[in-house]
């Protein structure tokens, strides 16, 4: 990992923390409509995996998937502005949180429906398998998504097809408030890659050096025709399920250790000391900017317009007026 | 006064009540109860569903009859199906109506069908509780209105209930059916207030409510647009215009001697459904009409419903979705005409 | 600067909450992050965190009080602050539709049918409703004489039951006056075949009725000086042996084809939507007939001086009491006398494609003041025009009397 590397993580991960700060700060006065589910406490994850990806590359995610839109390099305005239900967001303001989308970055939309990701990247991996233009798709998934039957049937898809998808699993220990243990028959998500013939890797999800290091190689195999990798990222969503979630399935020894303890960015921060990527002041200063980026991407929504209203009936196919 | 409570403690209570005089009554769903096996809650549950309709029922009737479910759809309403099928008397909730895309296999093909393709030899006791409707900013996936697309399946028995009061009565008439019934509650009347009897009661299934008595035109609305209805007809009545308004509470089976009848006196028929415009149970009631009652009508059929389009996010957007009492009063107006009106 | 404790969002369809419990009482310090309150939805319980540094300065929601989202329920500053300075975070921005826009909407969402109509709107057939033409098959209602006054002229069930009850009352009526009640008297009543001739005048002033925008005008007519003129010219018609039949009628007929001449626009004919203007006068003169009513026509009575009009118009009528079908047809203008029955004023029908037909009653001597106001006895003659508002205003008709009636008040001038 370069300067520059560590510089892109760093950042992003702090946007992703600062954006979603600010989310629940807005989404709590009601000014935005709807429910939000935020992706603070899992940044190294998204971040960790999309180092490696170019635009060309696809990725699928959630009901949680501001921070992946993020690391693929959705913009903060476009964004902020269509959870705020504004024309200038990435959507005109007709998906909002749960559908932020931008093909373009090769984000393939987050996603209202618990597995919808799975046959999606499998779609986007057929797709750079038979063009041959070299690119993955990447399924994000949380554990509860894990139980669904899209995730057997689309690895199995994946695996059997010998598609370039890699399939990175955000365990954060509940799939909303029902605890992974409960609900999956497996010890973890990474052994039922066995099922499919195909490398399951368990990884500190909150260590971004780490996730890192093995998206790299994941998504190698991929390029390389090797086929597809299921990754099982340990990690914590700091906010409960959805914003007024009151958490009560959490304890409170987890809640006090991991955002403090584990932060992920904390532990970033030290690390890129301790390698001398980055300097005290240089930290200080991506914080700063990030901060700042945020913050104009409140003000952007603010300041934005609704849409029009003739947007209701547009691109449905057909209409019938 | 009556007692007045919330139309998810209305549910509440039907389920309470179901649970309490039937020991097969089961409630299955994604944190119906929440929290699973965490050691600091001691069982007790952490959500009592995502919209805290099934609150309490954890607690007081134990996890081994409310039951938590993965995030596997498909898995467990099959399951709920043939749980029903040999022995047990399951509530089934889908969190989100929208969310029948993961389980349309074992509700269409599997429990809809199973006492028909069986000769009659099954009963298929289950009932579905699953949210619906727009208004909550919920968006493209979670805000659908697909009661329609279930009352076209034979097999189904699909209600929607329009106040706390039925809510109440129906779920229990629901619970009780050895038919398989969707219940459909729309997420934004889960705050609705009425007035709602304590204990045991039930309204029967196929028996339509008139809301409001009139002779000028008849508003047959579903659900939430009820309300939509009456607001129209509040201000209709500013201008002397007096339309009955039907609720049908249970699209399948469907009152339609009710219908027809107040078609009959009025000569206008209306209908108001919050779903898509095509293949809708407003499309359905129309057919009915002009098919049972042709000579009855004096003025075509008219329709308000959602237009042809997702759910969109942005509020603004989404307030010009759904059905408004202005459109209808409107049309109200169009059907019967500038020239009777003023007469 | 303060600021307020707000009513957090709890899930999307929370709109309200209920204070729980205050954790800190007014005056207790608060760090931001801390927690202040708990508060409940319907569904769940969660504490809210002090908003900033400083102290509660005021509770505005009290425990078991509820707020809506977004709703300040205390306030947070330091000591001594004004608790009026805090505001809420965001304004919120109102997005209501325009009614304009709902419009469009409502557009697209409305039922298909009707749009589809409109496109074949002049082809289609009459629009009535299914119930209303149920109802016209049961109450035996001619619909295609029936005016719809639902939306796009629609028959309405409720304007055959009207037509119906005006129906039934003409009936009563009629049957009132014309037959006794048969319950009583059987014997009394006939039933009897209409006559072809009756079948015709019975379509033909139906159709005139249904099919004009008939408009009867009335006035009186100083005829005074008519009298005498007509008693002047029978005198010197019978002292020169010229056999001619000066009715008053003759100088009506004579006033009413200059009058004609003069106002073009009420000689004229209504066909498919065009006006046909004549320069020459047809005068048809409405002749009764044991059998009915019949109308002899007098060709060009534009130029005919009034002993070749008295002539003619002898000799049309004659034919047509023998009952030759001759010179019944090719009218511009009518005249219909009902004098003789002593009638004053009446409202004459229309016999189309006539824009015009004039009504003669019965005259008859007043007194009026003169221009001295002193009391004179005049003679004044009843007229009715009837005309097409379709064609003619009622300000040029109006003319078109007055012009008439001044012929009559000066008859030299029908001499000219």
């Amino acid at each position: 990992m370069d300067k520059k590397m560590a510089s892109w993580m760093f950042t992003k991960m702090n946007d992703i923390r600062n954006f979603e700060n600010q989310v629940q700060k807005i989404f709590a006065t009601g000014e935005i409509p709807g429910f939000v589910h935020l992706y603070a406490g899992e940044e190294a994850v998204a971040v960790g995996v999309c180092a490696h990806l170019e635009n060309l590359d696809y990725i699928t995610s959630t009901h949680r998937g501001h921070g992946h839109c993020i690391a693929k390099g959705c913009d903060l305005n476009g964004m902020m502005a269509e959870i705020f239900g504004k024309e200038t967001g990435l959507c005109n303001g007709k998906g909002g949180s749960m559908h932020i989308a931008d093909l373009e970055v090769g984000m393939l939309g987050a996603n209202g429906i618990v597995g919808g990701g799975f046959p999606l990247a499998v779609g986007a991996g057929l797709s750079a398998d038979i063009l041959e233009n070299g690119g993955v798709a990447v399924c994000f998934f949380g554990d509860g998504a894990n139980n669904h039957g899209t995730f057997h049937e689309g690895i199995n898809i994946a695996a059997a097809l010998n598609l370039p998808v890699v399939f990175v699993a955000e365990n954060n220990g509940f799939g909303e408030a029902t605890p992974f243990e409960y609900a999956t028959s497996a010890k973890t998500i990474a052994d039922r890659a066995i099922a499919y013939d195909i490398p399951g890797v368990r990884v500190d999800g909150n260590d971004v050096t780490k996730v890192y290091e093995v998206a790299e190689e994941a998504i190698e195999r991929a390029r390389n025709g090797e086929g597809p990798t299921l990754i099982e990222a340990i990690t914590y969503r700091t906010s409960g399920h959805f914003e007024g979630d009151n958490q009560a399935y959490k304890s409170e020894s987890d809640k006090e250790k991991w955002p403090v303890e584990v932060d992920c960015i904390e532990q970033f921060k030290a690390y890129a000391l301790e390698n001398k990527l980055l300097s005290k002041t240089e930290l200080e200063e991506l914080e700063k900017a990030s901060l700042k980026a945020v913050e104009e991407a409140v003000e952007f929504a603010h300041h934005s317009k609704v849409p029009n209203e003739e947007a209701l009936t547009e691109n449905v196919y057909v209409s019938y007026k | 006064m009556a007692r007045k409570i919330t139309f998810s403690k209305a549910i509440n209570e039907a389920m309470d009540i179901a649970m309490e005089r039937d020991n097969k009554v089961i409630l299955i769903g994604e944190d119906v109860a929440g929290g699973a096996t965490v050691d600091h809650l001691q069982d007790e549950e952490a959500w009592g569903g995502v919209f805290g309709v099934t609150k309490g029922l954890g607690n007081k009737f134990g996890r081994k009859r409310v039951i938590d479910m993965p995030i596997a759809e498909a898995g467990y309403m099959g399951a709920s199906v043939a749980a029903a099928v040999t022995g047990l008397r399951p509530i089934s909730e889908l969190m989100f109506n929208d969310f029948i895309g993961s389980a349309m296999d074992e509700i269409m093909n599997q429990g809809a069908k199973i006492r028909y393709m069986f000769g009659g030899k099954a009963e298929v006791p289950l009932t579905i509780r699953t949210s619906h409707g727009a208004g909550a900013g919920a968006a493209a996936q979670h805000s659908q209105s697909l009661y329609g697309m279930l009352t076209a399946i034979p097999g189904l028995k699909v209600v929607v209930p329009s106040n706390p009061y039925d809510a109440k009565g129906l779920l229990l008439t629901a619970i009780e059916d050895n038919d398989m019934v969707a219940f459909f509650e729309d997420k934004t009347l889960y705050s609705m207030k009425g007035e709602v009897p304590e204990g045991y009661y039930t309204i029967p299934l196929g028996k339509a409510e008139i809301k409001r008595a009139g002779d000028d035109l008849t508003i047959v609305a579903i659900g939430k647009m009820v309300q939509v209805a009456e607001s129209a007809a509040n201000q209709l009545a500013k201008q002397n215009v007096e339309v009955e308004i039907i609720d049908p509470r249970s699209l399948s089976p469907l009152d339609e001697d009710t219908i027809l009848q107040s078609v009959e006196k009025t000569g206008r028929l209306l209908i108001i459904d919050e779903a898509n415009p095509r293949c809708n149970v407003a499309t359905d009631i129309s057919a009915m009409v002009v098919d049972k009652g042709f000579d009855f009508l004096d003025a075509p059929i008219k329709m308000v419903t959602a237009p042809h389009a997702p759910t969109p996010f942005a509020t603004n957007l989404e307030q010009l979705y759904i059905p408004r009492a202005e459109t209808v009063v409107r049309t109200v107006k169009d059907m019967i005409g500038e020239l009777t009106l003023s007469r | 600067m303060a600021t307020s404790i707000l009513m957090p969002k709890l899930g999307m369809t929370m709109t309200e909450g209920t204070v729980e419990e205050w954790l800190k009482q007014p005056g207790d310090t608060v760090k931001e992050g801390e927690g202040i309150v708990t508060i409940s939805s319907d569904k769940l319980t969660s504490e809210v965190e002090a908003p900033a540094d400083g102290i509660l300065l005021k509770v505005i929601k009290n425990v078991s009080e509820e707020a809506e989202v977004g709703e300040s329920i205390g306030i947070v500053g330091q000591a001594g602050e004004e608790v009026g300075e805090a505001t809420s975070t965001f304004e919120k921005e109102k997005t209501e539709p325009t009614a304009e826009v709902q419009e469009k909407a409502v557009q697209q969402v409305e039922n298909q049918s009707e749009g589809h109509q409109d496109m074949k709107g002049p082809q289609r057939k009459r629009r009535i409703s299914p119930a209303a033409r149920k109802k016209a098959k049961a109450l035996s209602v001619d619909v295609s004489k029936v005016t719809g006054t639902g939306p796009k002229g629609r028959i309405t069930r409720r304007d055959i039951e009207q037509v119906a009850e005006q129906q039934v009352a003409a009936t009563t009526t009629e049957e009132q006056v014309t037959t006794k009640p048969a319950v009583h008297e059987e014997e009394a009543m006939q039933v009897q075949g209409m006559s072809a001739m009756r079948k015709s005048i019975a379509a033909n002033m139906q159709h005139s009725l249904e099919t004009t925008a008939q408009l009867t005008l009335h006035r009186k007519a100083d005829i005074t000086n008519l009298l005498v003129f007509q008693k002047k010219m029978r005198t010197e018609a019978a002292e020169n042996n010229l056999d001619l039949k000066l009715t008053l009628t003759v100088f009506l007929a004579r006033a009413v084809t200059l009058s004609l001449q003069a106002h073009p626009e009420v000689n004229t004919h209504l066909i498919h939507d065009q006006l046909h203007q004549f320069e020459e006068v047809h005068l048809g003169i409405a002749t009764s007939l044991e059998e009915g009513l019949v109308v002899p026509v007098v060709k060009h009575a534009e130029r005919l001086p009034l002993g070749s009009l008295a002539k003619q118009m002898k000799h049309v009528t004659e034919t047509a009491r023998e009952g030759k079908n001759a010179n019944l047809s090719g009218a511009t203008f009518t005249i219909s006398n009902l004098g003789a029955q002593g009638i004053e004023y009446f409202t004459p029908i229309l016999n189309p494609p006539e824009s015009g037909i004039l009504g003669v009653g019965t005259f008859v001597k007043e007194l009026t003041l003169d221009e001295n106001e002193q009391v004179k006895q005049i003679t004044s003659l009843p007229l009715s025009l009837t005309f097409d508002h379709r064609v003619l205003d009622g300000a040029p008709a109006a003319e078109f009397l007055n012009t008439i009636a001044h012929y009559l008040a000066k008859p030299y001038l029908l001499l000219l």
